[in-house]
Formats: structure tokens, C-alpha cells, sequence
């Protein structure tokens, strides 16, 4: 009886916390911050504490820097032949490169936080974007390529095949290369005819590992890119063994 | 009524039932590490008043058992009624008073640790100064007024928020938020040109060339959630021009910007910030290897502290076990980035860090009056047994 009375006290004691102590986490607060700028990070201000920011310990104060570094990309060198195009919100890079026969590749680098779903299942994507069934994990070790970059180390992939429907003249290739760099995961794409891609597969590897970030320009500016040449373009090469 | 009450919390069988529950708790949390991960069981088992079931619903749920908080209350107040009811205040009890003083105190700061002590961390390029630190562990929706020339207004809507869906409204805010879907995992996948099975996850911004899944939470110690939500942007009566939907994710790299209201605002789902009224500056990162290995031997920060507040501008040292102390924060070395330049400090916010240490003097304390009295009281009788 005893124990049944002491389940009970505890139970309305944890209902009265729960109700009293536990909301304040799911309030939005609204606060200021100075401007924030991106050399703000090296002007190395003294700041206070925003007006309306959560009190942290003791400290209060009034107007605040508040530096946001984004990553520092450098997209590296494209070859000549490729022309820029107008930069789009999810594309950090964005050429073209067109053939003989009006034949047209395209070319983009795009940044994701996080493993942005992995390599089996982008490369899946790309699959079904040339109208191919998907692969499995071994058939991926099959195919893919390591390198090491300034960005560390690149799987590059090399898929064939015409959706229906598609003009072979700007479809049929896609040689991409995903690399993970600091929690940031790098999708280097080229899609387009063939033969086309086929022919820029060596530029594209090039300027893939041409391409660094902030922290790695450091490096690669006493040390030559570790990247090799890719091996003749071809769909259907051997991989290169992991390194 | 105050002595039933009495009775009820200094009863030995609360000790046992708590202890059990307690036990069963670490157990059930242990296993439960395998689906949910580290961190979320520790949240929703060990840091919570009541484990609830189902666990992943934001819907109906139902409590099934005493939290880590609750057992951890519920012992202290059994341990202060069972002392103040069975030990009377006098200098023969002294020892057992500090004893269970020092018990009743573990047990608080431990509570209080639990409760009020945060931590985050604080990311240095070498030259870089910064007024705040994150927790990477915990995501805010940032939805920045950058209007004003001189400063940018931050309306900062935290995950719990963001996971309970429905409209946000602020004073002062031109347009409501609306919370459509929240995603604790997600998988975002550029929409490839041409792909037309491919579906948009919003219709302005970024989100009009990703397509978003919702994938199960990440369970591995190193695993990591990309939290992701779809909001709409409804003016508020009155405004005009609605700004549609948004995805906002932390799988995406860079804030997403728009137009409202005569001016632009800034959207951002980042890890949470917590903001300092002083500047903290790398000015050296410092990480040595043993020769010929890869072991560490020493990671070392040194960095500038500036606090335009109370007037302080100081170089300081921090390296492996030699954390910094300021403003009630500790900023230990922690990790460098994967540059290898770059420091990681970790900042702790801890109101009760001395309670632990206290709490072993006093016991030490206790125990030795203890002793002693028992040790004055034996060597006393044996005497009287020789002298006889």
C-alpha cells in the first residue's frame, strides 16, 4: 500500500516538473548580431553578448560580431576549352564543352554537407538518369576508381547508356567523381554525348584534382597534385587499384 | 499527512525499488543504444523525467518508465527524508551527517549538471576570431533580417520546435513560419538536368533542384543525422507576396537568400549558436606527433581573449589537460580539424563543477570523523578491559 502511495507522489512530482521545466527549449528567440562579413572572422573585434540571446551563465551585453566562415573552396583550374556558364544557387562550378556534330557535354561541381546519401545510391541516380538498372556494392567495386586529391580521396565513376528519348548528342556519358572533405561532400559531374565526355574524361580528372579548399591551398602549393592522370577514357576500363 | 509523507520517501524499499529501476534503466538504455544511437538515448532515457513509447512519435505517447532525472530526485529526497528521519542532530552523528551531505550533494550537481551545464564547441582557423561557440549535436532553424545596416536580426527557431510542426509567429516578424515537415534524417540528391522523376522538395530556393528522403536516424558512434525541414513563408495580414516554400537542411552548404518586406533576409538551418560578450582569437595551433608515429603527443591553442566588457585582453595557453577557465566557461583542447590547422575547443558551461570535489572532501571529511570516533570509542574499551 505504502509502495502504491510512494508511485503515485512520484508520479504527480514528474508530471509538475515535466509541465514547469521543460518548454522553455521549444521557444524561438529573436536577437542581433552585428553584420556578419567574411573577413569578419580575421578582424578579430571584441563583441558582446546579442540582446535577446539565451543567457549563457551570467554574461549579458548588447551588440555582438558574429563571424560565419564558410568553407573556402577553390574550384580549381578548368581547361581552356571549357566554357563558364552563369553560376546557378546549387552549382559552386558550372561549364560546358561542346564537340564536333553539335555534340554537348556538361560539367558541374556541387557541394552537400553530410555523406548526401553516399556513393551506391548517387551512383544509382546517375544511373537511372541514363535509363540503366541499378548496381549493386560489388558491382560499384567493379567500376569505380580511387584517387587521391587535394581533397582527399576521389571515387570516380564512369557510366554509359542513352534514356529513352534522349538526344544522344548532349546525352549518353556521365563521369562524375565524389569526394568527402571535412563533413563536405564534393559531386564532380560531367553528362553528355559520349564520345564527347570520352574525350574530356582526362581534363575533367585534371581539373577535379585541381580543385582544393582554403586549408588544403597550403599544401598543394609545395606539393605537387597527387592526383594521376586517369587512364584512357573508356566506359568499360579496369579499375585502378585503390591507393 | 507530513509523516506519511515522511514515511514514504525515507522508506527502505524506495532506495530499492529506485536502485532497481536504475539498474533496469542503464540496461534498457544500453540495448536501446543499438537503434536510437548515443546521444538520443541519453537524451530520452538517462536526461528525461520518463522514457516515453512510442519513442519516435511526436503523436500520442505514453510514459513506461521512471527517466534517469526522476530516479535521480527520487533518490536524493529518499536519501535526505531517510537521513533527517533517522539521524539526529548531534556531534556522535557528525561524521554520518557529512557522509550523507556529501552523498545528497553528488547526487544534486549531478542533476544539475545534467540540467543546466552546456556544451558546445568552438572551431579555429588560425587567424580567426569568434564570439560564439555550437553545438553541432542540436540544430536551429536561422532565419536572419539583414535589413538593418548596422546589425542583422536573428530569429532563431530550435529543433524541438521545428519538430512539433505548425506556424511560428513573431512579434515584429513580417511573415509567419510554417513548419510543414520535419526530418531527422534526411538524404538530399541534386536534381540532375533532365531527370524528371526527380521531385523538387520546395518550390523556391535550393529546394526546387534537391529531392529529399527521409532515411532512419544514424545509430553509429560516428555516424551523423542531416536534419532537414520544409517551411512556408506566409506573410503576415496585410503583407503580400508569399516567398513560397524553402527547404532548409544542414545538408546544405550555404545559406539560401531571398527578398521581403524592402530588403534582404537570410536563411540558415545551422548548428545551435551560443553567443559570448567576448571575442576569442587562434593565433597558433600547435599538434605534435611522437617522432616516427602517429600517436599525439600534445595539441596546443594559443589564443587571444578579448572582452571589451570588463576591459580584458589576454594571450592564453590551452593544451591537453590544461584547460582555460573565463566568464564560467571552460574551454578545453578537444580536437583540431582535418586540415590538421585548424583547433576544436570544447566549451563547457557548468554551474555546479565544483560540487563533485566538494562533495569528496566533505565525504572524506565524514568518513574520517567516523572512523575516529569509532577508533577513539574501541581503543577507550580496550584500555578498560586491560586496566581491569
Amino acid at each position: 500500500m505504502k509502495l502504491q502511495k510512494s508511485f503515485l507522489l512520484v508520479g504527480v512530482f514528474s508530471i509538475s516538473v515535466l509541465n514547469s521545466g521543460c518548454n522553455n527549449k521549444q521557444d524561438a528567440t529573436v536577437y542581433s548580431v552585428a553584420k556578419e562579413t567574411p573577413s569578419a572572422q580575421h578582424a578579430g573585434t571584441p563583441t558582446a553578448m546579442p540582446p535577446g540571446h539565451p543567457t549563457v551563465g551570467a554574461m549579458t551585453g548588447e551588440a555582438a560580431m558574429s563571424g560565419n566562415p564558410a568553407p573556402e573552396i577553390n574550384v580549381g583550374t578548368p581547361p581552356p576549352q571549357w566554357k563558364m556558364k552563369g553560376p546557378t544557387p546549387m552549382r559552386v562550378a558550372s561549364f560546358e564543352v561542346k564537340g564536333d556534330k553539335e555534340t554537348v557535354a556538361d560539367i558541374s561541381l556541387i557541394l552537400l554537407n553530410g555523406a548526401a546519401g553516399g556513393v551506391l545510391d548517387n551512383v544509382n541516380r546517375w544511373q537511372s538518369q541514363l535509363g540503366q538498372p541499378d548496381l549493386t556494392a560489388e558491382n560499384l567495386a567493379q567500376k569505380e576508381q580511387h584517387l587521391q586529391s587535394p581533397l582527399g580521396e576521389l571515387t570516380v565513376v564512369d557510366l554509359q547508356g542513352l534514356p529513352q528519348g534522349a538526344d544522344a548528342a548532349t546525352d549518353g556519358r556521365i563521369v562524375a567523381a565524389i569526394a568527402s572533405n571535412n563533413g563536405v561532400t564534393f559531386f564532380f559531374k560531367m553528362r553528355g554525348n559520349a564520345e564527347l565526355v570520352g574525350a574530356q574524361k582526362e581534363d575533367f580528372i585534371k581539373w577535379v584534382c585541381s580543385a582544393h579548399t582554403g586549408a588544403a591551398k597550403a599544401e598543394t602549393a609545395t606539393q605537387p597534385a597527387t592526383c594521376p592522370v586517369a587512364p584512357p577514357a573508356h566506359a568499360d576500363a579496369s579499375p585502378t587499384p585503390k591507393s | 499527512m507530513w509523516r506519511q509523507l515522511l514515511d514514504i520517501f525515507s522508506s527502505i524499499k524506495l532506495t530499492i525499488v529506485c536502485l532497481s529501476a536504475a539498474m533496469m534503466l542503464v540496461f534498457a538504455g544500453t540495448l536501446a543504444q543499438v537503434h536510437f544511437g548515443t546521444h538520443v538515448v541519453q537524451e530520452r532515457y538517462f536526461q528525461s523525467m520518463l522514457v516515453w513509447w512510442p519513442a519516435n512519435s511526436s503523436g500520442f505517447r505514453i510514459p513506461v518508465f521512471p527517466g534517469g532525472h526522476l530516479l535521480g530526485a527520487v533518490l536524493l529526497v529518499n536519501l535526505l527524508a531517510s537521513h533527517l528521519r533517522r539521524f539526529r542532530l548531534n556531534l556522535h552523528n557528525t561524521g554520518m551527517h557529512l557522509i550523507h551531505g556529501g552523498l545528497i550533494l553528488i547526487l544534486a550537481g549531478g542533476l544539475f549538471t545534467d540540467l543546466f551545464s552546456v556544451e558546445s564547441q568552438m572551431q579555429l582557423a588560425p587567424g580567426e576570431t569568434k564570439n560564439y561557440s555550437e553545438d553541432s549535436r542540436l540544430v536551429e532553424l536561422a532565419i536572419v533580417d539583414q535589413r538593418n545596416r548596422e546589425a542583422d536580426r536573428v530569429v532563431s527557431i530550435p529543433e524541438a520546435r521545428l519538430r512539433q510542426g505548425g506556424a511560428v509567429s513573431l512579434n515584429g516578424l513580417p511573415f509567419s513560419i510554417v513548419i510543414k515537415r520535419y526530418f531527422e534524417n534526411s538524404r538530399l540528391q541534386a536534381i540532375g538536368n533532365g531527370e524528371t522523376n526527380a521531385v523538387p522538395s520546395a518550390d523556391h530556393g535550393l529546394g526546387t533542384q534537391i529531392s529529399i528522403a527521409r532515411i532512419p536516424q544514424a545509430t553509429a558512434v560516428d555516424g551523423r543525422d542531416v536534419r532537414s525541414a520544409i517551411i512556408q513563408l506566409v506573410p503576415s495580414e496585410g503583407g503580400a507576396g508569399s516567398q513560397g516554400t524553402w527547404l532548409v537542411s544542414e545538408g546544405l552548404t550555404s545559406a539560401q537568400t531571398f527578398t521581403f518586406a524592402g530588403g534582404p533576409w537570410r536563411l540558415e538551418m545551422r548548428p545551435v549558436r551560443y553567443y559570448k560578450p567576448y571575442g576569442v582569437t587562434l593565433q597558433k595551433f600547435t599538434h605534435e606527433n611522437y617522432p616516427g608515429t602517429d600517436i599525439p603527443k600534445n595539441f596546443a591553442s594559443q589564443i587571444t581573449l578579448d572582452d571589451p566588457v570588463h576591459r580584458v585582453s589576454r594571450e592564453v595557453l590551452i593544451y591537453m589537460n590544461h584547460p582555460f577557465r573565463y566568464g564560467g566557461e571552460t574551454y578545453y583542447q578537444s580536437g583540431f580539424g582535418r586540415d590538421d590547422q585548424s583547433s576544436i575547443l570544447q566549451v563547457v558551461h557548468n554551474p555546479s563543477f565544483v560540487a563533485p570535489y566538494i562533495a569528496c572532501v566533505v565525504i572524506s571529511l565524514g568518513l574520517l570523523i567516523q572512523f575516529g570516533i569509532h577508533f577513539v570509542g574501541f581503543t577507550r574499551r580496550a584500555n578498560l578491559h586491560r586496566a581491569i
